[in-house]
């Protein structure tokens, strides 16, 4: 159902915070520094700060580090945020493919630390997204229930073999560009589409149109993008007031709840 | 909540090459979209005057904008030499007496420089009328191009001609911030329009160091998303004063300043 008189929208137009609804955004980073570009106002502090102005109440973190530097680094950060706001931060620990041998016993030690998914980004890391160093990474989330979160999957033919493969993991697919993975995500129980850069005219619609809500999360991608430069598309898309409440926690409590990872 | 009277300084009207499903293209469709999100005014190129000839563009803009009282024609422009427009005095004036008071030079699309050897005498006369002028290296309107400015250009543009309001206006900032604040420093008449600056706090932070008078909002419509620059700057943490200044009332300074 089309909404134009959408609550959603008001909030978004009068500017005010989400108080009342529930909010997860999967699609953080934590570390605040960055090769790549000046990150201002990202420490951890900070970052929980910006979720409270908006009305956040839960993120799914991974580390900058980890894309184009030290990835056991990286996730000694995540764990540290983690540590600091055990209720805000669902820890995620970020692997790199070329580190292949030393990756399930690096998931373990994050395990430990208390991280509970795992984010891949291997094509920043020049690593062939569908290459044999990433399968300690499925094994490892299989084994332990865990979500994983990847910037991509591939062709969508690899993510249904993945998701078959390795049917007690979750995998989330981390970035919106066109509807390319709706027929997996609609098929598959374990596998669900992250909003993060869904930042062209009608893209939201469109992937409400292509894939059911509750298959849809969202994520910001904060401190890269804007908190509500990722977040305004929804409350301002011509979908259901309904559908904008599991996109932006509803989908994310249930998914979290059916795999919630095994903290150490 | 006091409305922060949004001011789009980047969207077009006019069919594109790369249509997207659900996206629009008719001024109607435009002025419906601005309902919609709540933006006020906007500037408005017609996308023939990027993607075939400022010739064809910037005539069609006149007849979209004509008894629109909220949405205002920008222009494209070339350099002088091929004799495709009129001379730069003349093509400046015939542009303000049209009501036109803002220029766009698309040189990414149109394959020129923004050096002095190559726009000086266009520059000069966009200068002594203070037109503001969007500078973009984008091949493509819908693209995910980043950082293609031509820093040191830019550099030497802003400096050679200091009266002349120079805005920004590409895909994405990504990777050149730290250049971007740099040239912020150097040049007071350096301007960033907001649709391409996809960068957390980046507007909190060019406001506290820069001002808030640097920044300029803009959608990107048809191809993007406008909610995406409306939370950016309506949920900023700043003040409303600088909010409504990035909002719309830099763009109307601008705008106002033009020598008529």
């Amino acid at each position: 159902m089309r909404s134009l008189s959408s609550k959603f929208r008001r909030i978004a137009m009068l500017r005010e915070r989400l108080d009342g609804e529930y909010v997860v955004d999967c699609h953080t980073h934590i570390g605040g520094r960055s090769s790549i570009y000046h990150l201002p106002d990202s420490s951890t502090e900070d970052i929980v700060a910006e979720m409270d102005r908006i009305g956040v109440d839960l993120a799914i973190t991974f580390s900058f580090a980890g894309i184009t530097s030290d990835y056991a680094y990286g996730n000694d950060v995540a764990a540290e945020a983690v540590r600091m706001f055990p209720d805000r931060f669902i820890g995620f620990a970020l692997v790199n493919p070329h580190y292949h041998t030393e990756m399930d016993s690096e998931l373990e030690r994050c395990r430990q630390m208390g991280l509970r998914g795992i984010k891949l980004i291997s094509h920043y890391q020049k690593y062939p997204i569908e290459g044999p160093g990433l399968f300690p990474a499925f094994e490892y989330a299989h084994e332990h229930s865990w979500m994983i979160l990847s910037h991509d999957w591939g062709p969508p033919e690899y993510l249904d073999r993945l998701a078959a493969t390795f049917n007690n993991a979750c995998f989330i697919v981390g970035h919106y560009f066109a509807p390319t993975y709706a027929e997996v995500v609609t098929k598959r129980e374990n596998v669900y589409q992250c909003t993060c850069a869904a930042l062209n005219f009608g893209d939201v619609e469109a992937m409400v149109d292509s894939m059911p809500a509750d298959k849809i999360v969202f994520g910001s991608d904060m401190p890269d993008l804007p908190l509500m430069f990722s977040l305004a598309p929804i409350l301002f898309a011509r979908i259901s007031d309904s559908d904008k409440r599991k996109i932006i926690g509803g989908t994310a409590r249930s998914m979290i709840e059916r795999w919630p990872g095994n903290a150490a | 909540m006091e409305d922060l009277g949004f001011f789009d300084a980047h969207c077009y009207v006019g069919r594109y090459k790369t249509f997207r499903a659900g996206s629009f293209y008719t001024t109607e469709a435009l002025l419906e979209q601005m309902n919609h999100f709540g933006i006020a005014e906007a500037l408005v190129t017609h996308t023939m005057s990027r993607e075939l000839h400022p010739v064809d563009g910037n005539a069609a803009v006149l007849d979209e904008t004509r008894s629109r009282d909220n949405l205002h024609p920008s222009w494209s422009m070339l350099p002088p030499r091929s004799g495709e427009l009129p001379s730069p005095a003349a093509l400046v004036s015939e542009m303000i007496s049209n009501g036109v008071r803002a220029a766009r030079l698309f040189y990414g699309a149109y394959g020129f420089s923004i050096s002095e050897w190559c726009i000086g005498g266009l520059l000069d006369e966009l200068e002594k009328r203070r037109v503001p002028t969007f500078l973009d290296p984008d091949v493509e309107l819908d693209t995910w191009a980043e950082d293609r400015l031509d820093w040191d250009a830019v550099d030497a543009l802003c400096e050679g001609h200091p009266r002349l309001p120079v805005i920004l206006s590409q895909a994405r900032f990504r990777s050149s911030n730290r250049l971007l604040y740099q040239l912020l420093e150097r040049h007071s008449n350096l301007h960033i329009e907001l649709s391409g600056l996809w960068a957390h706090h980046a507007v909190e932070f060019i406001t506290r160091e820069f001002g808030a008078n640097r920044l300029l909002f803009g959608t990107r419509m048809p191809v993007r998303d406008p909610a995406c620059a409306i939370g950016q700057v309506a949920y900023a943490d700043i003040s409303e004063k600088d909010k409504r200044l990035i909002a719309g009332d830099n763009l109307r300074t601008l705008l106002g300043g033009v020598v008529l």
